[in-house]
């Protein structure tokens, strides 16, 4: 099944905040208390209970003012740095997208969280929460919450080829129409974001990295903090390529794992 | 609205004036967006950069309560550059009669006013007049070269609305202003449609209702009247309140926008008849419409020997009958009980403190809504006693229109059966349930002790079975034949005579069987201009837009061969639409008389049934930083001033004020500040002001600011914004302080009542108060 992606046109999105509330529905999110913090955007970051949000743009420009709405979410990269990051392997990405946390393995580490290039997931209750992409929607042939309930189609939802040619194709347009800045984000960053956005502008006016990047900074955090992988991240790093460590971090991990399912079992 | 919604998408240019369209009616968006794929451009005119805005080809600013200079200045340009649809002006409207050679305007003021002891302008009419020949025919001239010819009155009336007089006015930048006209008039060539799409931002002044005009002389002259894609759109507030309007609340009306019967002049149902019914136009039916009412109101008690009952039906007296009129009667002790139906005036009415206030001299209040709102706490809002108040206040718990079943009328007139989805929780009942337990319960009271003029309520014909049934009620509003029973098929069969029954004419049709009625189809159109003629049933007769004789040029081919609504060819009218006019006769014979509800049977831009003038003339609002350059008179003279004392002055308060709604929350928050996810995402109010004001002021963004008003004041947060920006006002830059209405002390989601500061002023021909435009002060708290 080929791999499916959201499509944000922001050129079509009002900031009425319907995907918003319509992903706190779906997935029974309780409203968390907020207050008015200057704009017009609320809740003002993610948490465990937030998984979805518009952001709130403003700028001016010689005079002229320019308000861009963004809707953000996880962005469910092609290759993203928490599955590979997660020192107990619980998470994982699908064929057909999501990137999803299993909540039996996540202990709330946090690292996840701490590598995100989009500060994404958010630690609560001992697990680390974000939006699912509506696995259990988009697994049973229906669109996410949020592109559902859009009502100008800024949100839309289907299969990456084709989607993404589609997102191209109104890109052409807009600059033809003299938004020259127009582009698409997302096609290639990470190895490819399921989240493809249709910009007028640069992508920092929107709250997105031009370039995302983890930090190896991080990386050396979470490899002092693991210490039992700590020698092996250091072969790993020196080795020159992030993608050795990842897997020998895996085998590590896995190796662990089995272990203690063993001593588990052992024990009862 | 003539048109519809799903009809945008046939719009070249949609220019969004006075409404906010993004935030309050979204899903208009999906049909713009569709227009905008195809090459169409958004315009939007207004005092803020909303998030219609934020999305839209150009953006122009422009101050409040200044919209008939706008478009004053649209008029203007689009008749001296020659930008006007020639063809369809000389044709299809008055353009070319000739006035009353006494007619006359002078330093703002129409020929015949007479002044009062308040100095509210009356208007003799008696100048406002057609010239007519021996026979009574209106002399007309085709070339509209005749100095007294409407068209050249006209001319003359806007050649003062030049661009710069107009940009002094508006405070509009030059630019935006010539870029909006050049864009806008583009619409004005033949094939070429433009959509004026507006909301309260053009009705809330007290010179609201010529704001409406001044958008229909527009959109006239520009030929996008009855096309596909054009139209005068009022996109409405509310999910039903095109149903509640249709259905007599305005106190002016009668079901189906039949004038509402005053005493002194229609004393007798011939009276209402002979005064009311014109000789030529679709309204010269009335006495059918209103006699087939009336047969619904009282059924078989209701014939020819008693005039159809016509007494029963109650009268206007020679007061003032409107809200803001009411509240001040209410508050001389003059009413005595008050039923607020779904209304909470305590948080939506212009100085609503002192309507709070008010409810305290009522014997008894009773409030119908979906959760206790602030009109039924008024008696123990923070800081009221409630050992004081003597009123009995009762709160009947009412469903959600989830929560039953019936019809729901949107913008575009499309009357919509919805099923109920769930059952209303605890003791909440239907509306209908609600009015029918409250008749039966009186009928019982009239019963027991008649009074002196019992009959209206005894004899009403009330015959919706034990349980009220929705069906029932939407089959009398269709109507049927007197004595059998039997459903009409729309409102052409109806009679004078008493053998047909309709409880509101223009309904006639949605339910005319019981297999399949119109209001319940949902198909969805293949192919076609967006008609969709069997999803639902849109008033009158299933017609989508109205005058669309206007769609093609008096030969009956179409100006836009692209979107045809209607087309002759081949010796037949082709349709995708329902003709508004004879389509059994040759185009040439309905080439001048498409607009069948007037009485000239053309498109009027002199209209004389306007109280404060035929043309719209610029005035400032009651509370204005400026003079009006235009004119010595100030602010529209025939409007009534309840209260001279709450007018606030330019010195004490210096700043534009200016409402407005947001799309997280809704009206008074009933359905929205009791939502959580709502409550999230905007859990304040909060006041919008530009960085120059806050910088002025000291004011940092968050920071806690009064607003005050002559009327009041409030404390709330500032958000300090780029989105408003000071104008130029004839030389001085004005500033503008932004606020939104939605709370109260009611609720989950608590705030201040922001209309505590709005003024009780009304419009010169309708009383909606003006909340639009008025003067405060801003300063932070403490």
């Amino acid at each position: 099944m080929e791999r499916k992606v959201r499509v944000i046109d922001t050129t079509k999105c009002i900031g009425c905040r319907s995907c918003q509330v319509a992903c706190k529905n779906w997935n029974q999110l309780p409203a968390t208390e907020t207050a008015f913090a200057g704009s017009y955007e609320n809740p003002s970051d993610f948490s465990p209970d937030t998984w979805s949000r518009v952001r709130f743009n403003e700028y001016t420009n010689n005079g002229e003012v320019n308000w861009y709405f963004s809707f953000c979410s996880c962005m469910h990269c092609t290759e993203p740095i928490c599955t590979n990051i997660c020192p107990y392997d619980a998470i994982h990405k699908t064929d057909l997208g999501p990137v999803l946390v299993d909540m039996e393995l996540c202990v709330g580490c946090g690292a996840c969280a701490a590598a995100c290039p989009y500060q994404v997931p958010k630690i609560g209750g001992g697990k680390s929460w974000k939006c699912t992409f509506c696995f259990d929607r988009i697994s049973n042939g229906l669109e996410p919450a949020c592109a559902k309930a859009c009502p100008t189609n800024a949100i839309s939802f289907g299969e990456a080829s084709e989607k993404i040619t589609e997102a191209e194709a109104r890109v052409a347009l807009l600059r033809e129409n003299g938004y020259a800045n127009a582009q698409i984000y997302g096609k290639e960053e990470l190895g490819g974001l399921s989240v493809i956005y249709i910009l007028a502008d640069a992508p920092d006016k929107y709250g997105l990295p031009a370039d995302p990047k983890f930090s190896l900074a991080t990386f050396y955090l979470w490899k002092a903090a693991s210490a039992p992988l700590k020698a092996l991240a250091a072969v790993g790093l020196a080795a020159g390529t992030l993608s050795s460590w990842f897997k020998l971090r895996k085998d590590k991990v896995a190796q662990e794992k089995k272990e203690k399912e063993s001593t588990l079992t052992k024990n009862r | 609205m003539t048109n519809h919604w799903i009809d945008y998408r046939n719009s070249d240019v949609l220019m969004n004036f006075g409404g906010n369209t993004a935030e309050n009616h979204p899903i208009s968006m999906r049909w713009i967006q569709k227009a905008r794929e195809k090459g169409a451009k958004l315009i939007v005119v207004d005092p803020r950069f909303t998030r219609t805005a934020a999305i839209a080809d150009l953006y122009a600013p422009i101050r409040p309560g200044t919209n008939i200079a706008f478009l004053g200045g649209l008029i203007n340009y689009a008749i001296q550059n020659d930008l006007y649809q020639k063809e369809y002006v000389v044709n299809y409207t008055n353009a070319s009669y000739l006035i009353n050679p006494e007619f006359s305007f002078n330093d703002g003021l129409f020929s015949g006013a007479a002044v009062d002891d308040n100095g509210k302008v009356s208007y003799d009419k008696s100048t406002w007049t057609y010239q007519t020949d021996g026979d009574g025919n209106i002399i007309k001239d085709y070339t509209l070269q005749d100095p007294n010819c409407v068209f050249q009155l006209m001319k003359k009336h806007y050649s003062r609305y030049d661009v710069d007089t107009v940009c002094r006015i508006t405070g509009c930048p030059k630019d935006k202003f010539l870029a909006v006209a050049d864009l806008y008039c583009s619409t004005g060539k033949p094939g070429k449609a433009g959509n004026i799409m507006y909301a309260m931002g053009i009705t809330q002044f007290t010179h609201g209702s010529e704001n409406v005009r001044a958008v229909a002389m527009v959109q006239t002259l520009l030929g996008n009247m009855g096309i596909a894609g054009g139209g005068v759109n009022a996109q409405r507030g509310q999910q039903n309140v095109q149903g509640s309007t249709d259905m007599a609340i305005l106190f002016g009306n009668m079901p189906g926008y039949l004038g509402h019967p005053k005493a002194a002049l229609h004393p007798t149902l011939a009276d209402y008849n002979r005064v009311e019914t014109p000789a030529t136009s679709y309204w010269s039916n009335k006495p059918k419409f209103i006699i087939s009412m009336l047969k619904a109101f009282w059924g078989k008690h209701a014939n020819s020997e008693n005039d159809f009952c016509y007494d029963y039906y109650p009268k206007l007296d020679n007061k003032d009958r409107s809200h803001i009129a009411m509240y001040k009667y209410m508050g001389e002790g003059e009413v005595k009980g008050m039923i607020c139906w779904a209304d909470n005036p305590a948080v939506s009415g212009p100085s609503a403190s002192g309507k709070r206030n008010y409810s305290a001299s009522l014997d008894w209040q009773v409030v119908v809504d979906i959760f206790e709102n602030e009109t039924a706490t008024f008696w123990k809002e923070p800081g009221v006693d409630p050992t004081t108040i003597a009123t009995e206040v009762f709160l009947l718990p009412a469903a959600l229109h989830i929560e039953r079943e019936g019809t729901v009328a949107n913008s575009g007139r499309w009357i919509q059966w919805r099923y109920k989805a769930q059952e209303p929780p605890g003791d909440a009942k239907s509306d209908l349930w609600i009015v029918d337990k409250l008749y039966k319960k009186i009928r019982k009271a009239y019963e027991a002790d008649p009074g002196p003029f019992a009959d209206p309520i005894l004899k009403l014909n009330w015959d919706y079975g034990e349980d009220i049934d929705a069906v029932a009620v939407a089959k009398e509003l269709n109507g049927y034949e007197s004595d059998s029973g039997k459903l009409l098929t729309n409102f052409t069969v109806l009679a004078d005579d008493g053998s047909t029954t309709c409880g509101n004419w223009i309904y006639s049709g949605y339910y005319n069987n019981d297999e399949d009625p119109h209001c319940k189809r949902r198909i969805k159109e293949t192919e076609g201009i967006g008609s969709n003629p069997d999803w639902s049933f849109a008033w009158p007769v299933n017609r989508r837009i109205i005058y669309n004789r206007c769609s093609a040029d008096p030969q009956g081919r179409p100006w836009d061969p692209d979107a045809p609504v209607l087309w002759y060819e081949n010796g037949e009218w082709k349709r995708n639409d329902v003709p508004d006019f004879n389509a059994d006769i040759p185009p040439e014979e309905t080439a001048r008389a498409p607009y069948i509800m007037n009485p000239e049977l053309q498109a009027r831009f002199f209209a004389p049934g306007m109280v404060e003038g035929p043309f719209p003339e610029h005035y400032e609002p009651w509370e204005s930083p400026v003079d009006n350059i235009l004119s010595a008179i100030q602010y529209n003279p025939a409007i009534t001033v309840w209260y001279p004392d709450s007018r606030g002055d330019r010195q004490q308060f210096p700043y534009i004020a200016t409402s407005y709604r947001l799309t997280e929350h809704y009206q008074t928050g009933m359905m929205t500040r009791n939502m959580p996810w709502l409550n999230e995402a905007m859990p304040d109010l909060f006041v919008e002001i530009s960085p120059s004001l806050a910088a002025k002021l000291g004011i940092d963004n968050g920071d806690l600011v009064i607003v005050e008003s002559k009327r009041g004041q409030f404390e709330a947060p500032a958000c300090i914004t780029p989105r408003l920006q000071p104008l130029k006002v004839d030389g001085e830059e004005q500033e503008i302080v932004g606020m939104f209405w939605h709370w109260g002390y009611a609720c989950m989601s608590k705030g201040p009542i922001a209309n505590d500061i709005t003024p009780s002023i009304g419009c010169a021909n309708t009383t909606i108060p003006e909340f639009k435009a008025f003067l405060c002060n801003i300063r932070r708290a403490g």
